[in-house]
């Protein structure tokens, strides 16, 4: 059963070095057969698109195998394999460190790489397509390299080792293990279709539309995962770490949310050059910046530079991605500066008050929200660099600089819905934001009455009111003149997917400012209360199994359900972990942790309550953005330009174009 | 809102922060294995003042001059049990030393007994603090074990390795801090 030593990680290594034989010469195809216009050397990049993928996968498939299988005469199954972990998080466990998941990246790139070739078979003797692809295999040829050299996964291990101490606990305690890496992984290493096309509109000179155009899906599938990953990332802090909150603020989160922030401002940015063929140097600026910051983050959470909760580095392999982010840089900054001519758009912005402003406006403010970011995060390594001492940047740094910059964009959200192409009348702008502005108002009076205070929460659920009716009034509107139809295409989609940021908004206003917490002595049989509500501790037991042993104390709350905080000790690898329960509801949920020291049948714990309002709308919110970003795939109907939520265009007014 | 200047502006702030975001980068020192970062190096020890499980009084405080080094164990973890014997040939190494290091165990959420019992069956006749309540692992930011934290003679904290130790590691640093610290 076990293969014999060395057979598992050869085929494997193998197979790697295929995929990267196949993209290195897959590119070489692509490049020299549009240049000599040669359609048969063409042809070949997609059979080389498809040999990268095979072996890709064969090698992904190896892995697993070995890793069911237990084969320990890899180094990488003695680090992360066991035999006392349950089959699900064992086949996990091959993306629980550095190795395993650059090979998941080698993975899904060489899988975009065979649905864009897929795409473009027809085209791909076109220098736009041809060179697209070109991009990809060399991006993928990288990922071979790093995956073949310093992340070898298929390492040989010592010799005669018979176990190992699995997955860290954290990643076997909860199914999202399963999905959150693969599907952040979608969108993180999606978003190098667009900016491959983005590199080839420069290279070949075609820096129109027809580039930002075709790639459009292909922008929102990768966002649209890298926002859903992002949320099951932060769900699943708030139900596994214990510390009650969603979002720490630490490297390895900061290194995922900075593509977003900038992806976001991208998919926003191309609406106006699709529409007036403007802006597009900070279209192709951020994008090149959306897939740079991927390989950053994937520096800093892999080099080690930075200390993480996340932490599975390892030194080595930081030089390989700095390497290629400082490359990726370069070349994309030249290409930009080269075809600084053809980048410089035909149209102006007629006025501040319209909605290319308004974009305009929101990239700054990305813009500025991705630079706080980047520069908490690497702050530390700033300082030591200058001053040889170690600090750590932490939550109230973000929190103070974001909260601002987040208000400012719910402001934003509430007015450019509303505001038309090219310029506003007073009169435009205050018949279509009669309703929002009422919403905002009857929002403020809902809060103050339910007894909100303070002014950062009173701003977010007034501006949550106006850009609520900002974005509803544009679906009602849509679906008045096409019913059912009124709910898809990006126009109304996106709509509905600000809507759940409205929604995540509130919920983060709400439980950041009147969250409350205490901890609770609790002796078997009397009740304590809390916060309006009770807490009975019946029994404290423990569970062991051949990995764990788990301490549990069970808790009635509200004289109603059971439940059980616990604190699990990993013997294998020396490691507590703290499960909290969460008694959800719709207006607050009720979160116990159980402290330590706590021994099995004694009775009395100590249990911390946490009551965090309006948590589960946050999640409700992600779903909305995950169905509106679903609905904004399909086609809408193209407005026409003499359309209601065009602007009236005057009769003397000269059209430049 | 069109000028040649505010182009040539932008592009060189744009440039100005690449650059720099690049050297920072370049220079930072990555993991050096085991040996980890915490806001601590540098910095004077938190305050320690517990018993031995043997109930004699210890204080951090009253330990200045002398090299000070914490591992941090529980005597159910498997990094723990497999690096034990590298810390008793520690132990030996420094008790031949005229300015040996003083070596404690920090008793991480277990029981006095079992460590004592641990201890019995495997050697290693040094001071092992009690925790109560984990005040200490809290104060100096261990999450697991085993950890082993150095502390110089005038209490300022001067390494930190987390994960089981490896053969010798323990003793390299320790001579490397006392170069330091004596030139």
């Amino acid at each position: 059963m076990l293969a014999s030593a060395g057979i598992t990680g050869t085929i494997g290594r193998a197979l790697l070095l295929v995929g990267l034989i196949g993209s290195v010469f897959g590119a070489f195809a692509a490049i020299t057969g549009v240049r000599n216009n040669e359609p048969r050397v063409v042809r070949l990049v997609s059979r080389f698109a498809v040999l990268a993928f095979a072996s890709a996968l064969g090698a992904f498939a190896v892995m697993e195998y070995a890793m069911i299988t237990r084969d320990f005469s890899l180094a990488y199954v003695q680090k992360v394999g066991s035999w006392s972990t349950p089959a699900l998080y064992n086949f996990a466990a091959v993306w629980s460190a550095l190795e395993g998941s650059i090979l998941m990246w080698v993975l899904i790139l060489s899988g975009y790489t065979l649905a864009v070739c897929f795409w473009m078979r027809k085209r791909l003797n076109e220098s736009l397509a041809a060179s697209a692809m070109a991009v990809m295999l060399i991006v993928l040829a990288f990922f071979f390299l790093v995956s073949f050299f310093p992340a070898n996964p298929f390492a040989l291990g010592a010799p005669g080792v018979l176990d190992g101490p699995g997955p860290n606990p954290l990643l076997q305690n909860h199914i999202l293990v399963m999905f959150h890496p693969p599907i952040l992984y979608l969108g993180y290493v999606g978003v190098t279709v667009p900016f491959a096309f983005a590199i080839a509109a420069l290279v070949t000179g075609r820096v129109g539309e027809g580039w930002l155009i075709a790639t459009r899906r292909w922008s929102l599938f990768a966002w649209g995962f890298l926002t859903f990953g992002i949320a099951l990332g932060s769900w699943w802090s708030y139900e596994v770490l214990g510390w009650s909150g969603v979002w720490a603020w630490d490297p390895v989160e900061n290194a995922s949310l900075l593509p977003w922030i900038t992806g976001t401002a991208y998919i926003h940015s191309v609406l106006v050059q699709e529409r007036r063929g403007m802006l597009r140097v900070w279209n192709i600026s951020l994008l090149v910046a959306t897939f740079s910051l991927t390989i950053l983050g994937t520096f800093l959470t892999r080099s080690g530079v930075l200390n993480s909760v996340h932490a599975f580095s390892e030194s080595g392999i930081g030089a390989w991605f700095l390497s290629f982010f400082a490359v990726v840089l370069l070349v994309s900054v030249f290409l930009i500066g080269w075809r600084g001519d053809k980048l410089r758009s035909p149209g102006i912005i007629d006025s501040p008050l319209s909605r290319e402003a308004a974009f305009l406006a929101n990239n700054v403010l990305f813009a500025v929200f991705a630079f706080i970011v980047l520069l908490g995060t690497v702050f530390p390594l700033i300082i030591e660099a200058l001053q040889n001492r170690q600090i750590a940047v932490g939550a109230p740094f973000f929190d103070r600089l974001t909260v601002p910059i987040g208000i400012a964009l719910l402001t934003l959200m509430s007015i450019a819905p509303v505001l038309p192409w090219r310029k506003a009348s007073a009169e435009t702008l205050q018949t279509r934001l009669f309703w929002p502005m009422w919403s905002g108002i009857a929002a403020l009076v809902a809060s103050l009455a339910l007894g909100a205070y303070g002014l950062a929460p009173l701003l977010t659920f007034t501006l949550g009111g106006v850009s609520g009716g900002a974005a509803l009034r544009q679906i009602v509107l849509a679906t008045r003149r096409q019913g059912l139809r009124g709910l898809v295409g990006r126009a109304n989609g996106g709509m509905i997917v600000h809507l759940g940021v409205i929604l995540i908004a509130v919920a983060l206003g709400a439980s950041n400012s009147y969250s409350k917490s205490q901890e609770l002595s609790l002796v078997v049989g009397v009740p304590a209360t809390f916060a309006g509500h009770s807490f009975e501790l019946t029994d404290v037991i423990e569970v062991r199994d051949d990995r764990s042993v788990s301490v549990k104390a069970r808790v009635i709350v509200d004289g109603d359900k059971t439940y059980e905080p616990a604190i699990t000790k990993y013997t294998r690898i020396g490691m507590n972990v703290g499960t909290p329960s969460v008694k959800a509801s719709l207006t607050s949920d009720i979160y116990l942790t159980l402290e330590p020291p706590v021994r099995q049948d004694s009775n009395t714990a100590r249990i911390k309550v946490f009551i965090k309002p309006m948590i589960t709308w946050l999640w409700i919110g992600t779903m909305l953005m995950a169905v509106g970003t679903f609905l904004a795939a399909f086609p809408g109907r193209r407005r026409r330009p003499t359309d209601a939520t065009s602007a009236p265009v005057l009769v003397n007014e000269k059209i430049q174009n | 809102m069109r000028s040649k200047y505010l182009v040539k502006i932008v592009s060189s702030v744009v440039a100005l922060v690449l650059v720099s975001l690049l050297w920072v980068l370049i220079v930072s020192k990555p993991n050096d294995g085991q040996v980890a970062r915490s806001p601590l190096l540098g910095q004077p020890a938190p305050s320690i003042v517990t018993a031995t499980i043997d109930d004699q009084p210890f204080d951090l405080q009253r330990r200045k001059g002398s090299w000070v080094v914490f591992n941090f164990f529980n005597s159910t973890c498997v990094p723990c049990i497999n690096e034990h014997h590298l810390l008793v040939d520690f132990a030996n190494r420094e008790a031949t030393n005229d300015n040996g290091a003083e070596l404690y165990t920090v008793v991480n959420d277990d029981s006095d007994d079992a460590v004592r019992n641990f201890f019995l069956k495997n050697g290693g006749d040094w001071a092992k603090l009690k925790d109560e309540n984990g005040a200490i692992a809290v104060a100096f930011g261990v999450a697991r074990v085993p950890e082993t934290w150095v502390i110089d003679p005038n209490g300022l904290v001067r390494l930190r390795v987390t994960g089981e130790l490896s053969e010798g590691l323990l003793e390299a640093q320790l001579d490397k801090l006392r170069e330091e610290f004596t030139s």
